[in-house]
C-alpha cells in the first residue's frame, strides 16, 4: 500500500483510513483523503478497509490567505 | 489576441463583476491580475489594515502604507494599473449578515480569506445565490485551489462543518513562504477569467494541490455529497 507516494509499511488486513490517520498522528482536524483516485468523505474513515496495493492520499485542508 | 479569448471574450471580462474576499496575501495578486486583465468591477473586502510583516508577501503594499487600510490602499495601486477598472472597497468583516447582500452585486466570489469560518460563509452563500467559488488556500509551502459552488459541489462536500474554534494553527500564526500566495492567487485569477470567457477546463468540482517545497502535484475530483447540509439533501 502506498501512502502519499510512498510505501507504508504498516498495512494488515483490515487497516481503514481511520486507522491511518491514527497510526501516522495526522493531527490536522480537516483533511481530504483519496483512495486511487477517488475522493473518501470523512464519515467514511472508519468504514474504508484499505487493500494491500491501494494507493491512499491525504492532504490537509487548508484555510489560509 | 488569444483566439480563445479574442475580442467577444474581452468584452465578457469588461462587463464583469468580481468580488475578492480578503486583500491579504492571496487577494493582492487575484485583485493585480484581474485588473490586468481588464476585469470592468472588483470588489474588495477587508476591514484590516497593512501591518509590516505582511509586506513579504503581499504585493500591492508598500512600507510607506503600514497602519492603513488595505482596501483602499490596493484601490489606488490597482487604479494606478488600470484606471478603467472600477474599485469598489468594502471595509469591513465577512458575516453571515452581510454576505448574501454582499455577494448579490457580483457575479464571481473570490475565496481570499485567512480562516474556515469565512470560507464556509462563502460556500454557503455561493450555493445560496448559485454563484461560483472560486477557492484558494495557503500554509508554509502548500497551497489549493479548486472552483465550487454554482451548481457544483460546495466546501461542505469536501468536509461537512469547520473547525472548531483553536482547533487549527493559522498560517499568519505559522508562517507562509513569500512566492506561494503568488503562485496559488495567480491560479485562482485565471480560473476566473476562464470562467468568464467560458474558455478551456476549469477546476469546476476539482481540488489542486501544489507542494511548492517538493514541487509536487495533486488534484481529486469533489462529488457532490448527497447529505451536504448547503448544496444537497441534508442528513
Amino acid at each position: 500500500m502506498m501512502l502519499n507516494d510512498r510505501p507504508y509499511p504498516d498495512w494488515h488486513k483490515g487497516l481503514t483510513i481511520q486507522g491511518v490517520i491514527e497510526h501516522m498522528n495526522f493531527t490536522w482536524p480537516k483533511l481530504v483523503t483519496k483512495v486511487n483516485g477517488q475522493l473518501v468523505w470523512p464519515e467514511d474513515y472508519d468504514k474504508v478497509v484499505l487493500q494491500e496495493n491501494d494507493d491512499l492520499k491525504i492532504h490537509h485542508l487548508l484555510a489560509g490567505g | 489576441m488569444l483566439p480563445q479569448v479574442d475580442a467577444a471574450g474581452q468584452e465578457k471580462i469588461k462587463n464583469s463583476k468580481v468580488l475578492i474576499v480578503g486583500a491579504g496575501g492571496l487577494g493582492c495578486p487575484v485583485a493585480m491580475e484581474l485588473c490586468c486583465a481588464g476585469v470592468g468591477t472588483i470588489g474588495l473586502i477587508d476591514f484590516d489594515v497593512v501591518d509590516i510583516s505582511n509586506l513579504q508577501r503581499q504585493l500591492l503594499y508598500t512600507e510607506q502604507d503600514v497602519g492603513k487600510s488595505k482596501v483602499y490602499v490596493a484601490k489606488q495601486r490597482l487604479n494606478e494599473m488600470n484606471s478603467d477598472v472600477d474599485v469598489i472597497c468594502i471595509e469591513d468583516r465577512l458575516d453571515e449578515s452581510n454576505a448574501t447582500e454582499i455577494f448579490e452585486k457580483f457575479d464571481i466570489i473570490v475565496d481570499a480569506t485567512d480562516n474556515f469560518d469565512a470560507r464556509y460563509i462563502i460556500s454557503d452563500t455561493c450555493v445560496k445565490l448559485n454563484k461560483p467559488h472560486v477557492y484558494g488556500a495557503i500554509y508554509e509551502f502548500y497551497g489549493q485551489v479548486a472552483v465550487l459552488g454554482g451548481n457544483g459541489p460546495c466546501l461542505r462536500c469536501l468536509n461537512p462543518q469547520p473547525p472548531e474554534k483553536g482547533e487549527i494553527i493559522e498560517a499568519k500564526d505559522v508562517g507562509v513562504f513569500g512566492a506561494i500566495p503568488g503562485v496559488i492567487g495567480s491560479l485562482q485569477a485565471c480560473e476566473v477569467l476562464k470562467l468568464i470567457i467560458g474558455a478551456g477546463t476549469t477546476l469546476k468540482g476539482r481540488m489542486i494541490f501544489i507542494d511548492m517545497l517538493n514541487m509536487a502535484f495533486d488534484e481529486v475530483e469533489i462529488p457532490k455529497y448527497p447529505k451536504c447540509t448547503s448544496c444537497g439533501k441534508g442528513e
